[in-house]
Order: structure tokens, then C-alpha cells, then sequence
């Protein structure tokens, strides 16, 4: 299956002008308006016991012209709707933040901007998505790549007709792009996917040449993964039948960064069938580990933004119903500390790639799931 | 009916009174009568002259011209100056009005009009004389008579009987009125509770009179009568309740009547012949007995038996009321508001007397902050508003629910005046010198109705000016954001944006006439000015309200007109049950 349907380009365009048009009619004789489904959130997601999924619970919100409260919404539609038709018909693309610069401007009359900060044009960027059913690569719109893979892994873009394999680009590996539907996995040698939160630990595991030792492929988020980086997973995970493994800080932070690897996150709940790797596992930091390795005086403090976090994990169903993870959250809070991934470094850099990690990696079926 | 409590007071005052000589009590009581302190009794003195000169003009249905001067002689030395176009007062009769003291003629309660609510004016020859030793004098005309008298009193207190000083006939160029001149131990401030703020809130309450007013400051100013009509009095026989002892002992005295039981009846309302008879058989008194020899033991018993008995009200035309177009133009004339309103309730009843709430409230324009102004009987009341009944009620209204700017248990900030006339034939008071009305639960009820009355027409008028207001902003960011759209659905449709752009703003306007429409329904007056075919006035009120539009170029003044023109169009046309909404 495929992250997107394929439309053709012609069709993107069409899409488009079919909405535009019904606009104006509204405006010849009715009410300006158009219909989306709404983006998800704790309230309209559905979590899947079953699947271990989010989905979206599929419900319709509306913009009006003659609402107050939405006007400058519905504008902003209208303008990006404009400039993905453009860069659709003239077969270019354009980055979120380039989007947000073309289209910045102060409208007169009322003397406010168009858009005053990038989140407001990233929103209706993915407003637009949901009205018009497409994801925004297909509008030609692409996010800034954040993320990247090494390993012994071959990669082709169907488009420019490239090759290349991820361990000899250097240092960083390959920064994978927001959208890789045209990257084909051309040849892989590897036995399993590790999911490194932190730039900073993905790189000293390379330094120590990890990926090589262990016949792995690392990939990094650099944080919350992005839709390439996830669909990338996934498409290891289900192409290519290798376990995922993923690494991240001892925080309720990490857990979420997880937790959104395997099951989806709410705002792109609709895409959750294409970007989730649910029997993904979880390598730690976990709060055993704080004893288990001796961390205990290179632990941090929770601060109040923590301590809310966590509680608000223990409440999403998906967390509520593994005893597990609510182990791990009721120690996080009594032992009122965190744990990052660079901890394990008070032993010796090295630490992390020819101890930690080997140690709990060959005991898979202990991991957290 | 007065309460046992009440009764047994006035009682023990009158006996008092009976006893001591006229300046113990004068001086024992000074406080009860007003005068307080230098700054109070300046402002008695005035307000007795100036009610008993408004009294005698309304009393002959002529329009007052009242002249106020107050000059400073020395530090704290003032001379007060009142010159009326009343009709003058008997020559003879001078000295004994402003050199005797009767008890209860003007001391105590009202009966009808304001005047008797004052101390009378012989408090004021007796406070100037025990002050700065000047007699009070009095220069009056009457009209049927060539030249007009002076005179100077004081008065003997020993046998409170008039000494005159002074009298001689003079030629005045008026052909009627009074002038009364008497200079007294004061002190003149301006601000809150000054002679200043009684002067203007007494203009309020009778716009029927004009005003001169020439301050210590050398400061004069002049308010215009703004009506013509004066408020009719309805002398009616006085109710036996309520009236005190020192009356009731004068009525008898002055009575010609043969029997005391005609004297009952005929002499009061609501008393018939055969509750008369009760009443007589009641206070053991022979009911053929001749009134003027009845003893003070039997007055006491007899007036107590009186106010014990229980009967029927006082019939409600005898109550003077403004009138809510009186009060709404005094207000308009005084304070220049953006908004005002009065109402005149219906008659309310506490303890068997009927009573008068009338509310006047003006918002906005010249007015900078809340004013509470409280009347009784036209009267101004400046003092004690703590413990009165018109402030208890005021206390009692939730303004941030009319959408003012209130705290819990506060007076809003907004700019507003509650203006507050309760009108009786008697009113019960907290003390004797009538600065506060008690704030018995029936009255208090009654005035809260009343002003939350008219608040709910100020709120919806604050209201719909909350809206008006962003009525020309949402149309100014539909405009906008609606240009906006034109051009970039244009591109995404190919087609030339000027088209898409009438066609956007085609449908704005008809969704401008909407509101239009919306706004004429909500607001009274534009409603009434429609009715009446008051077009084009409606039309620029509309204009006014929405000229940011044609100020930003978004729509030319005259599409605007036309759009508002249209609009009453249809209203008159199609929609006409609107208008009678």
C-alpha cells in the first residue's frame, strides 16, 4: 500500500479548481464556505486495541467567508490552494517555509499580514491536505528534511534515476526528504532497524561503527520523527521484514516519540495505517536502567512541564492499558527524575555501543513493547 | 400608619418643646434640624429660602424666577441673598413667619409640598442672630399694593414673638415677590455636598423655574427653565397620619368647626363621621366638645388614638410627581448625555400610604462618571446617602448584568446618571432632619424595580452601540480578506480578478443590508423615526454608525446611502411588521 493514492498531477489540479469553483458560486448565491475534516485530536481519535493504532475518527468542520471567527482562515486556504496549483502545473516544489515567504504579504484595507508566523501557513497547508484529500507532496509542497539514515542500504530515486548507499555518504548518512514515495530500496544488508532519538548519539554510534559490528541500519529522527522518517520505518519494518528497535531519552518525551513510531500520532491520524510500525520495540532508557546501570548520579531533575506530560500520557488509552508503561511513569514520578540517552556516557563514550546497547539487544524478548 | 415607636417620639418631642424655652431647644436640637456645622448651615439656610420661594410660586401657578446670591462679608461671614417672583407676602404677616417659631407648622414631617419639609424660615433669623447678631430682612410686594415693604426681625426667645427693627415702605421695580437677606456664621466650598451641587440638582428637579446663581467666587450662573408647565398641587385635606402633634394642636386651635367630631371629618381625609365617632368614644372625649377647648392631655390622647386607627389611603393624584418627559429633558438639558431615559412607575404602597418611584437615567456624551442623585418630593437629598433607602436599592442591582464595568457590591464605573425622585405625601425619614428616606424592605423593593426598569433600556442602548461599532470592523475585514480572495480564486480559476471581485463584493453588500436590517430591528429609535417618516434622519444616524466604511474607500458614500436607503425601502415595503416589534 501506498502512502498516497496515485493522482495523477492533472488530477491535484482539478481537485483544486473543483474547490475554488464551488467557492465562487457561493459567492454568486449562497454562503461561502467549505468543508474539511477535522485534524485529529484527543477528542476524534480512536485508538484500535486490536491494530494498536490511532485512527481518525472521521469528522466534518467548516470555514465560512461571513464568519468572523474564520474569514482569515478561509483566505489563507485560498492563497496556498493558489500556489499548489501553480507549482503542481509548473511541475516545481516549494518548502514550508518557502510557501510562508511567497505568499507573506500585508493586505490593505485592514492593514494586517497574511500569514505572521510560518505555524499559521503550516496549519492551513495541512488543512488543505484534509479538504482536499492528498498529502502535500502531492501539492508539490515539501517539509524541510529533518531526520537521517546510515547502513549498509541502497537507495534509488525513481525520478532522477540516483543511487546510493547510505554508509558511504559520509559521517551523516543520507537526510531523508519529508516524502519518499519515489525512493526505492534498491539492495539492503542488514539484520535489523535501531531508532536513535538524538543526532548527537545517532553519530557516536557510528563513530564507533556500530551499524558495522552489529549489521544494523540506523536511522534518526532528530527529535519526533518526521513523515519520511516514519514512513521510512515502516517500509523496513513491512518491505523488508526487519525488526525496528527504537532508542530514546528516559523523559516522557522519548516514550512519546515512541509511542508515535509504533501506533501514529493523533494529528496525522489519518495517515496511521501508512506510518505506524506497531510491533516496533523499545530499547530503553527506562528507569530500570537508572539501576541496572549505575546512572543514578547522572540523572535530571523533572520540572513541572515533565511532571504534566507524564501525567497526561498515563491518560491516553494506549498507555492506560499497558502495565508496563504505567510502571515506568509511576517510577518516573515517584523517583521524580529523567534519564537522557548521553547518560550512559558517565561510563565511557563507548559505553552505549559495546555495552548498553548489545546487552539489550540480544535479549529482544525483554524489551517494552 | 406610623408605628408605636414613632408616635411615642413625636409625642415626647412636642411635650419637650412645650417646656423648655425656644433657644434651649433651638440649641439642643440644632443638629436634628441641620445645622451640623458652618458648611451645613450655609447650605440650610439657602435651601429653606429657595423652597419656600419655589413653594409660593408653584402655590399661584407662576413660573418661578428665583435670584441666589451669596456674598462673603468676612472669614466664614457670608450673607445669603433670595429674591423670588412669588406673589408676595402679606405685610402683616412678615413678622410673625420669620420671627415666631411655630412648632410643626415646617419643623417636622411634610404633609404635601416641599416646603414643609424645612426648619421654617424663623430658624434661620434665630441661627443668624445667635451667630453674628444681624436680623434677617425681608423686602416683599404684593401686587395690589404701590410700594413695598422692609423689614428687619429678630426674635425674642424668651416669648418667641417677632421684634421688629426695621419697617418702612420702599419702592422696588418688581410688581410681586420676595427678597430675603440674611447674613450668618458659613462656610462655602465647592465640590460634593456644596451649595453649588444643591443649586444645580434643585434646577434639575424643577426645570419649571429659572435660576440665577452668583457663588462667593464672584462665579454667576444662570439655568433656564426648560419647561412651561408647573406642577399642579392638589391641596387636599391633610391625612392624620403622619401629621404631627404641633399641627394637629394648631388645627384645633385654628378650627371653625363647632364639635370636635365635625372638626375629625371635615377637616381630614379618610376620616368619615362614624370612624370619627369611634375614635372620639375611644379617647373618652365628648364629641359635641368645642376643638379649641380641648387640653393638652386630651390633645396627646387624641392625637395618639389617631395615628392608632386604622384608615383608608390617601387617593394617589395628590402625590406630585415630575413626569418621566420632564424628567428625560431636565436630564437631557443638564448633562448633554449620548442617551437618556425616564420612567414614572405606578403607585406603590408602604404601610397604607401610596408612594412614587420615578427613575431618570442618562449615559454617555458630556457625563464623565457614575452619579447616584437622590430626591424625595423635588427635593434634593445630599446628605446621609449611607443610610438611605434610594442608596440601598441602588446597592442591590447586579450592574455587570446590564454589561456595565462593576466589581461585586460596587457603583460601575461607567458614565452614568441615576437619577432618583420618590415622591409621597409622607415618607418616613431616618431622622428629623430629612437627609435619608429609611429604607423599609417595601420601599427599598420598589425603587430597585424601578431602576432596573430603565437600566434595561441603557443596557440595550450600550449594547447596540457595542455592536455598531464592530459592525463597520467585521465590514472592514470582509472587505479585506474579500479582495484578497478575488484575486487569488482568480488565479486558481483564470479569469480576470475584476470580475470575481464585483461578484465578491456584490455579495458583501447584500450581507451589509442584512445587518442593516438587524440593526433597525434592535434599536427603538430608528424604528420610530421610520414610522414617522423621519427617512432621512434614520438614514444619517445609519450613515454615521458605518463611516469608516466610505472613510476607507471601501464603498463610496453615496453606494452607502443608497444601500441604507433601500434597505428602510423594504423595510417599509415588504417588512413593516418590524416597525411595531
Amino acid at each position: 500500500m501506498e502512502l498516497k493514492e496515485k493522482i495523477s498531477r492533472n488530477e491535484i489540479i482539478n481537485r483544486i479548481t473543483s474547490f475554488a469553483k464551488k467557492i465562487y458560486e457561493d459567492f454568486v448565491s449562497g454562503n461561502p464556505k467549505f468543508e474539511f475534516i477535522v485534524r485529529g485530536n484527543l477528542k476524534n481519535i480512536e485508538y484500535d486495541h486490536y491494530k494498536d493504532l490511532i485512527l481518525l475518527k472521521k469528522r466534518l468542520g467548516q470555514r465560512e467567508f461571513f464568519n468572523v471567527g474564520h474569514v482569515r482562515k478561509f483566505t489563507q486556504t485560498i492563497l496556498v490552494a493558489a500556489l499548489a496549483k501553480e507549482l503542481v502545473k509548473t511541475n516545481k516544489t516549494a518548502s514550508l517555509r518557502e510557501v510562508y515567504y511567497q505568499l507573506k504579504h500585508t493586505i490593505p484595507i485592514i492593514e494586517v499580514n497574511t500569514f505572521e508566523e510560518q505555524d499559521e501557513s503550516d496549519a492551513v497547508i495541512e488543512d488543505l491536505e484534509r479538504t482536499l484529500n492528498v498529502i502535500r507532496e502531492q501539492m508539490h509542497i515539501k517539509a524541510e528534511r529533518r531526520g537521517a539514515i546510515y547502513g549498509d542500504i541502497v537507495l534509488r530515486d525513481k525520478r532522477r534515476g540516483d543511487e546510493w548507499n547510505c554508509s558511504k555518504l559520509g559521517m551523516g548518512g543520507w537526510a531523508v526528504p519529508s516524502e519518499i514515495e519515489n525512493i526505492e530500496i534498491v539492495d539492503l544488508n542488514a539484520d535489523f532497524v535501531l531508532v536513535v532519538e538524538k543526532e548527537a548519539l545517532f553519530e557516536r554510534l557510528i563513530e564507533e561503527k556500530f551499524p558495522e559490528k552489529n549489521n544494523a541500519i540506523l536511522i534518526t529522527g532528530q527529535g519526533q520523527a518526521s513523515r519520511g522518517v516514519k514512513r521510512m520505518i515502516h517500509r523496513l519494518r513491512y518491505e523488508k521484514n526487519l525488526p525496528v528497535y527504537v532508542f530514546t531519552d528516559g523523559d516522557p518525551w522519548g516514550f512519546y516519540i515512541y509511542s508515535v513510531i509504533k501506533r501514529g500520532s493523533m494529528k496525522l491520524s489519518q495517515f496511521s495505517e501508512l506510518l505506524a510500525t506497531p510491533d516496533a520495540k523499545f530499547v530503553g532508557m527506562t528507569m530500570d536502567d537508572i539501576e541496572e546501570y549505575d546512572l543514578k548520579k547522572v540523572t535530571i531533575k523533572l520540572n513541572e512541564r515533565d511532571i504534566k506530560r507524564v501525567n497526561e500520557l498515563m491518560n491516553y488509552p494506549w498507555f492506560r492499558k499497558s502495565k508496563e508503561w504505567i510502571k515506568q511513569l509511576e517510577m518516573m514520578l515517584k523517583m521524580k527524575v529523567k534519564v537522557e540517552q548521553d547518560a550512559l556516557a558517565r561510563h565511557s563514550l563507548s559505553f552505549v555501543a559495546e555495552k548498553y546497547l548489545p546487552e539489550k539487544l540480544s535479549n529482544p524478548e525483554k524489551l517494552l513493547n | 400608619m406610623p408605628t408605636s415607636k414613632e408616635i411615642k417620639e413625636e409625642i415626647q418631642l412636642y411635650e419637650t418643646f412645650k417646656r423648655v424655652s425656644i433657644a434651649e431647644f433651638f440649641e439642643r436640637n440644632r443638629h436634628l434640624l441641620g445645622f451640623d456645622n458652618p458648611k451645613k448651615s450655609l447650605l440650610i439656610a439657602v435651601k429653606e429660602l429657595v423652597d419656600n420661594s419655589l413653594d409660593a410660586c408653584e402655590e399661584h401657578q407662576i413660573l418661578p424666577e428665583i435670584k441666589i446670591k451669596i456674598e462673603k462679608q468676612e472669614e466664614n461671614i457670608y450673607k445669603v441673598s433670595v429674591e423670588d417672583n412669588g406673589p408676595g407676602i402679606p405685610y402683616d404677616l412678615v413678622p410673625d413667619i420669620y420671627g415666631s417659631f411655630l412648632f410643626g407648622s415646617k419643623f417636622h414631617r411634610f404633609i404635601s409640598s416641599r416646603g414643609k419639609q424645612g426648619i421654617g424660615a424663623s430658624a434661620i433669623t434665630l441661627y443668624s442672630q445667635l451667630t453674628t447678631r444681624e436680623p434677617i430682612e425681608v423686602i416683599t410686594k404684593v401686587p395690589n399694593k404701590d410700594k413695598a415693604i422692609k423689614y428687619k426681625i429678630k426674635i425674642d426667645v424668651k416669648t418667641n414673638t417677632p421684634i421688629i427693627i426695621e419697617k418702612k415702605e420702599i419702592e422696588i421695580k418688581k410688581d410681586h415677590g420676595t427678597i430675603v437677606n440674611a447674613i450668618i456664621l458659613g462656610q462655602y466650598t465647592r465640590g460634593k455636598q456644596s451649595i453649588d451641587e444643591y443649586i444645580f440638582l434643585t434646577a434639575l428637579a424643577n426645570p419649571h423655574a429659572t435660576i440665577q446663581y452668583l457663588n462667593p467666587d464672584g462665579e454667576k450662573v444662570i439655568y433656564k427653565r426648560i419647561v412651561d408647565t408647573i406642577p399642579k398641587l392638589y391641596e387636599t385635606k391633610p391625612h392624620p397620619h403622619g401629621i404631627e402633634i404641633g399641627v394637629f394642636e394648631r388645627l384645633l386651635k385654628e378650627s371653625k368647626e363647632k364639635t370636635i367630631l365635625s372638626f375629625l371629618y371635615k377637616t381630614f381625609s379618610s376620616v368619615s363621621q362614624e370612624t370619627a365617632s369611634k375614635i372620639l368614644k375611644k379617647a373618652k372625649i365628648d364629641e359635641n366638645k368645642d376643638p379649641k377647648s380641648l387640653n393638652d392631655e386630651e390633645i396627646i390622647r387624641l392625637y395618639r388614638i389617631l395615628q392608632e386607627t386604622k384608615l383608608r389611603a390617601i387617593p394617589k393624584k395628590y402625590i406630585t410627581t415630575l413626569g418621566y418627559e420632564t424628567i428625560k429633558k431636565s436630564l437631557d438639558v443638564m448633562f448633554n448625555p449620548d442617551f437618556s431615559v425616564a420612567i414614572t412607575r405606578r403607585p406603590s404602597v408602604y404601610r397604607g400610604i401610596p408612594f412614587i418611584v420615578e427613575v431618570g437615567i442618562a449615559y454617555g456624551g458630556k457625563i464623565s462618571e457614575f452619579q447616584l442623585l437622590r430626591f424625595a418630593n423635588r427635593v434634593p437629598l445630599l446628605y446621609k446617602a449611607g443610610e438611605c433607602a434610594i442608596t440601598a436599592a441602588a446597592k442591590e442591582i447586579n450592574w455587570k448584568r446590564y454589561g456595565f464595568n462593576a466589581e461585586e457590591g460596587y457603583f460601575p464605573k461607567d458614565p452614568i446618571v441615576v437619577m432618583i425622585h420618590v415622591a409621597s405625601v409622607w415618607l418616613p425619614f431616618t431622622s428629623e432632619s430629612k437627609e435619608a428616606i429609611s429604607p423599609y424592605p417595601e420601599i427599598v423593593n420598589e425603587i430597585e424595580l424601578a431602576i432596573k426598569n430603565a437600566l434595561r433600556e441603557v443596557s440595550l442602548y450600550v449594547k447596540k452601540v457595542k455592536t455598531l461599532s464592530n459592525i463597520s470592523n467585521k465590514y472592514l475585514s470582509l472587505f479585506g480578506y474579500g479582495l484578497e480572495t478575488a484575486e487569488y480564486l482568480s488565479k486558481i480559476l483564470d479569469t480576470d480578478s475584476k470580475e470575481i471581485e464585483k461578484v465578491i463584493i456584490e455579495r458583501i453588500k447584500k450581507e451589509l443590508k442584512n445587518d442593516i436590517l438587524e440593526i433597525i430591528k434592535s434599536m427603538r429609535e430608528l424604528k420610530n423615526l421610520i414610522k414617522e417618516n423621519k427617512d432621512k434622519e434614520a438614514i444619517k444616524m445609519l450613515e454615521n454608525m458605518m463611516k469608516d466604511l466610505y472613510d476607507k474607500d471601501i464603498i463610496s458614500k453615496n453606494e452607502l446611502y443608497e444601500l441604507i436607503k433601500q434597505t428602510i425601502e423594504d423595510i417599509k415595503s415588504k417588512y413593516t411588521k418590524i416597525l411595531n416589534e
